[in-house]
């Protein structure tokens, strides 16, 4: 079977990877470039064996991460967590700062100014061990600094040997944006190293610089009874363990509070596997990219109930460190096993899994890890299914959102009528009635599925569906309108507040703000387009607020002077649809009722049809 | 769980304490002691052995009554308002109460998470203890673990219910031998329970059965719990499974039920729907100038369309919903009410507003009489207290708002309106005490007349065929030429024409 991880990646290029991420340096130069099959050009980072690179000196968290810079990598966040409040990733602060300082503009040999001289060629970004992190870093940093969604020329990021860089966040962030494809990590069966991350600073601590300094030496294998070693494979592999079985549990039972109140009594790593992952077994190749799965063989696949080889593992770690070499030579006459949700469901991952020699239980919990997955998979097929699909008793949610598009607002918004908004706001048709049942039922749809997103069980790549987007954003811009005026008609901003205050908004449209704004970015965006996308709904809340305040009155977000001058030059800038300015409309009358000398010197007098009173 | 060390280093610290006790000649009483660990404070109970000090059936104390009666008091819900407990135990959670109460201060700031144990009747304390500790617990904040081994239980069923529809329950961790745990009759386990055989254990959380695994009546301070840890420990490395599977069966029909009674409040969707469908209903009544209670009740007399039946059925639905949601939250213990968030608070006072009229409808229909005192429904009292005790001041409505859409404050009006309609029958018919009546009838005119000046009722009571007009009309009569007032002068002007529109 032929490598295929990637179209385009060939033998030759993972082998050029490999040399070059493995090739001395003699100054001191952060990565080594070289252009190859014309049109590419390989960066491989420097790898380090120095505690200070692993775990960043100053960092006092439990597994030396931080949180990512929502400015520089505005994708690496969760948009469905919290709708409230952005979860950003988290990754390891070391890693980091060495990419940083390879992208500052002080640095002599800056990646920035390379990559930017290379464009637009393709770009692969590799490295061995912690030269890896670098790599997958350096690669989220390129795509979130390049790349909107017009350009094709992605980069490809090859690793060999690298410890886990980010969080689940962080691996949800690239499935969203259907990045994970473009990240290969290649990893021999013992190699410790993208274990270690998943082992709490503290537990490793004293052994850790002793370790890391072996496995920098290439050649010489350490003594056989060498104890320091011995313990802290030990220590790494059942922090491990406690990770891949707290994992695992959750896979199996779902949400459980007194797993909770447990869990939060341990040190549980926040690091996940992100991208492909492609395990050597000796006998082929196991290729896989189901980040929980890939968790438990992490565990699993270093497993061992003889205690004499068990005692062998560091030294065969310490082996497999250094073993792509081998790797990357029996590239092309080994198989390649794809265990994916498909093989997974066909044959149960046999071959794969017999190689990788896991026991009884290992596969119960790889099972529990496509199950879940296969899971996330039938909720995204039962949305699209509502979303396009008639059912015998239901309308499907294209058809309600068309119906209220052509027969309930479009009629609405040609004089004489006062425009949707009012019409439903007053509700004294049978329409208006049908309007509010097809609001709530869309309502009800839009909630589900974001509730869906949240406890994570749809698809990273379904909130990135470029479809999905365009649906979520025609629904907000032709209902939210509706909710607002059902929540001025019920007097709630009487009992709780403006329609804009805390936790007053419905997530489902924060949510779907957020994606189109994020879209928006994507693809070039302006902040002040889209600063405008948001308001172009929100405006008839702060219509409605303005309207039960006096003109000289002051509130907390300004003088009522100010917001209604500032609402003005929103609803004159940007084009906004004709039916607001019908007569009877809730805007019209509202300007109307304004004081005379502002009105006078209002740049909405011609729009509003405004004559001097004499 | 077993290889995370916290039932190992738990049981080490018991054993520790024990130890340091043990030359310690005939030490009365409850040991207690704090150790900070790195990661967590780890707080040990040990206690005299059971056998000692008390046989095990000894009797259970009930607990009810006031905080000053009851250190439990906060556990208590408006369903349960009383449960049993252990006596043994109690007796020495009691007698160390003062050291306790410095401790739970301690425990509270602590900025490490909590590990409470102990094992035996120690165990038991430790649990009060952790229940007691637990008195607020919130979602977000870390709770405290307790982990006991081989304790005895410590309550009742009802504590169970208690605990079970609370947070409380995911804070303990039971280590349990299966043969040697003696259950005492009446007394119901809480919490997940880790039942050890001899090389295998087993985790659940399900009562009855754990019921069904422990038993035995061989006393349970002997064993040691550390070597049947390491123990499990070998074993676990291997594929060992334990199967039972009749208990497996049981505890998957259980959960299967607990899923239904979830779901059923899951639908809140479509009481949203059926919501609209009664609001829609009211608007089509107000525009026949009946008003929607008025519309219900005579519908409920004579033939009905579709759409009348449909409403009462979507009534039946959503008084379903609510009368379910509030059972929920009332068996919830009194600390954690605020469980019902800000959001159904509102939605559940716009629910009684809007059907408790259609109820009050029904009511009169088959003849009921004073629907306040004796014919309302435990629900609509019950929304009724907990929005007035987070929000004791509604909101005035502004001067200019216009009220169209505004239901009634008091959910009750209708049934003042059907009682005044009563006794005017009364009167008219020459029963009963005519001042007394009369005095009545001024009393609900001036109900009225105040709910009119604060804005707090809807309009539509002055639609033409509307019982209160009906009312207005008979009222008008009975008091003509003795009394006028700001009220009768409203209503003879009909100044209620303008009542209620925007300015």
């Amino acid at each position: 079977m032929a490598l295929d991880f990637i179209p385009g990646i060939s033998k030759a290029l993972i082998a050029t990877s490999w040399r070059l991420s493995t090739k001395p340096y003699t100054t001191n130069d952060q990565f080594h470039q070289e252009v190859v099959e014309d049109n590419t050009v390989v960066v491989a980072f420097r790898r380090s064996f120095l505690e200070k690179d692993w775990f960043a000196p100053a960092n006092e968290s439990s597994f030396g991460e931080t949180k990512m810079d929502p400015a520089e990598f505005p994708s690496m966040i969760s948009f469905s967590n919290d709708v409230d409040a952005d979860a950003r990733a988290t990754v390891n602060e070391a890693f980091l700062k060495s990419l940083q300082l390879l992208i500052s503009p002080s640095c002599t040999q800056s990646v920035k100014t390379l990559v930017e001289n290379m464009r637009p060629r393709r770009i692969v970004f590799t490295g061995h061990s912690s030269g890896g992190a670098t790599a997958i870093l350096a690669a989220v940093w390129y795509l979130e600094t390049f790349f909107t969604k017009k350009c094709s020329d992605f980069p490809v990021c090859l690793t060999f040997g690298a410890p886990l860089v980010g969080d689940y966040v962080f691996k949800h962030g690239l499935g969203r944006e259907n990045w994970s494809r473009l990240f290969v990590n290649f990893v021999t069966r013992f190699d410790i190293v993208p274990r270690i991350m998943l082992a709490p600073k503290a537990s490793t601590k004293q052994a850790l610089p002793y370790a890391l300094s072996q496995l920098g030496r290439t050649r010489a294998p350490i003594q056989e009874n060498d104890q320091t070693i011995a313990g802290f494979y030990a220590t790494v592999m059942k922090d491990v363990e406690t990770a891949a079985r707290q994992a695992a549990c959750e896979l199996i039972d779902g949400e459980n509070a007194f797993l909770e109140t447990f869990s939060s009594f341990l040190e549980l790593s926040p690091y996940r596997p992100a991208g492909t992952f492609v395990f050597s077994t000796g006998t082929r190749f196991v290729e896989m990219s189901n980040s929980d799965a890939i968790l438990q063989i992490l565990f699993y696949a270093y497993q061992s109930t003889n205690e004499q080889e068990l005692s062998e593992r560091p030294n065969q770690s310490i082996r497999d460190h250094h073993g792509y070499e081998e790797m990357v030579d029996s590239m092309g006459t080994k198989d390649v096993y794809q265990l994916d949700l498909n093989h997974f469901l066909s044959d149960g991952g046999e071959y794969a899994l017999f190689d990788l020699r896991l026991s009884t239980s290992a596969r119960e919990c790889v099972r529990a890890a496509f199950e879940a997955e296969k899971k996330r998979n039938d909720n995204q097929s039962k949305i699209e299914t509502t979303i396009t699909k008639q059912s015998t008793t239901k309308k499907s949610i294209e058809e309600k959102l068309k119906w209220i598009e052509e027969e309930y607002k479009q009629p609405r918004c040609q004089a004489p009528a006062k425009g949707y908004y009012d019409s439903f706001k007053e509700s004294n048709d049978d329409n208006d009635f049908k309007a509010n049942v097809t609001r709530a039922e869309l309502a009800g749809f839009f909630d589900d599925v974001l509730g869906l997103m949240k406890k994570g069980q749809l698809p990273d790549g379904f909130e990135g569906d470029s479809d999905w987007i365009k649906l979520a954003t025609g629904y907000r811009r032709l209902m939210e309108p509706l909710d607002i005026a059902n929540y001025y008609r019920h007097l709630k901003n009487e009992d709780t507040g403006s329609y804009m205050g805390k936790g007053r908004r419905p997530k489902r449209y924060k949510h779907a703000q957020k994606l189109d704004e994020h879209d928006l970015l994507k693809s070039g965006g302006t902040a002040e387009k889209i600063m405008a996308s948001c308001l172009s709904i929100c405006f008839w809340a702060e219509v409605e607020d303005l309207r039960g305040k006096k003109y000289d009155e002051v509130t907390n977000e300004g003088t009522v002077e100010e917001r209604v001058t500032k609402l003005e030059n929103f609803l004159i800038d940007e084009k906004v649809d004709d039916h607001i300015f019908l007569e009877g409309s809730t805007v019209t009358k509202w300007w109307h009722s304004l004081p005379e000398h502002h009105k006078r010197s209002s740049l909405l007098q011609q729009r509003m049809g405004y004559t001097r009173a004499t | 769980m077993l290889r995370s060390g916290l039932l190992h280093s738990s049981w080490n610290k018991i054993s520790e304490l024990r130890a340091s006790r043990a030359h310690q000649v005939q030490t009365p009483g409850l040991g207690i002691k704090l150790f900070q660990e790195t990661k967590y404070t780890v707080a040990v109970f040990v206690a005299p052995p059971i056998n000692i000090t008390c046989p095990l059936n000894s009797a259970s104390t009930l607990l009810s009554g006031t905080e000053e009666q009851n250190p439990f008091h906060f556990l208590c819900s408006e369903k349960i308002s009383s449960f049993s407990l252990h006596t043994p135990a109690f007796q020495l959670f009691d007698s160390a109460y003062k050291n306790l109460f410095g401790l739970k201060k301690e425990l509270l700031e602590s900025k490490k998470p909590v590990i409470i144990t102990g094992a035996a009747l120690g165990g038991s304390v430790a649990s009060l203890f952790t229940i007691w500790l637990l008195e607020t617990v919130e979602a977000k904040l870390k709770r405290p673990l307790c982990i006991t081994f081989g304790s005895p239980l410590i309550g009742d069923a009802k504590l169970q219910e208690i605990l079970e529809n609370s947070l409380r329950n995911s804070c303990f961790l039971h280590v349990a031998y299966a043969s040697q745990t003696p259950m005492k009759p009446n007394f119901k386990p809480f919490g997940t329970f880790l039942i050890c055989f001899d090389s295998e254990c087993l985790c659940i959380d399900d009562p009855e059965a754990v019921m069904e695994l422990l038993g035995g009546a061989s006393a349970v301070d002997q064993i040691d719990y550390g070597e049947v840890l390491d123990r499990l420990d070998q074993t676990v490395m291997e594929d060992s499974r334990l199967m039972i599977d009749d208990v497996i069966t049981r505890m998957e029909e259980r959960a299967e039920k607990k899923k239904v009674r979830f779901d059923q409040l899951k639908k809140l969707n479509d009481i949203k729907i059926s919501m609209i469908y009664i609001e829609w209903y009211k608007k089509k009544s107000k525009m026949s100038k009946i008003g929607y209670y008025d519309r219900f009740k005579t519908h409920l007399v004579s033939s009905a369309s579709p759409f009348d039946v449909d409403i009462e059925k979507r009534k039946i639905e959503v008084n379903d919903y609510w009368r379910s949601l509030v059972e929920e939250v009332e068996k919830k213990p009194q600390s954690e009410k605020s469980v019902l968030k800000t959001r159904s608070l509102f939605s559940g006072n716009n629910y009684r507003r809007m059907v408790e009229p259609l109820d009050i409808a029904e009511y009169y229909h088959n003849g009921g009489r004073e629907y306040r005192a004796s014919g309302r429904s435990r629900h609509y009292v019950m929304l009724e207290k907990w929005f007035r005790e987070a929000y004791p001041k509604e909101q005035h409505r502004g001067k200019g708002t216009d009220l169209s859409e505004l239901l009634t404050f008091d959910s009750c009006f209708w049934s003042e309106v059907e009682d005044a309609l009563i006794m005017i029958k009364s009167l008219n018919t020459q029963e009963g005490d005519r001042e007394a009546l009369l005095s009545k009838l001024v009393r609900f005119e001036e109900y009225v007349w105040e709910m009119i000046s604060k804005r707090e009722v809807s309009p539509e009571i002055f639609l033409e065929k509307s019982s209160f007009m009906k009312w207005w009309k008979e009222y008008k009569e009975i008091i003509k030429g003795f009394r006028s007032s700001d009220f009768t002068k409203f209503m003879k002007d009909r100044m209620y024409e303008r009542y209620g529109q925007a300015c």
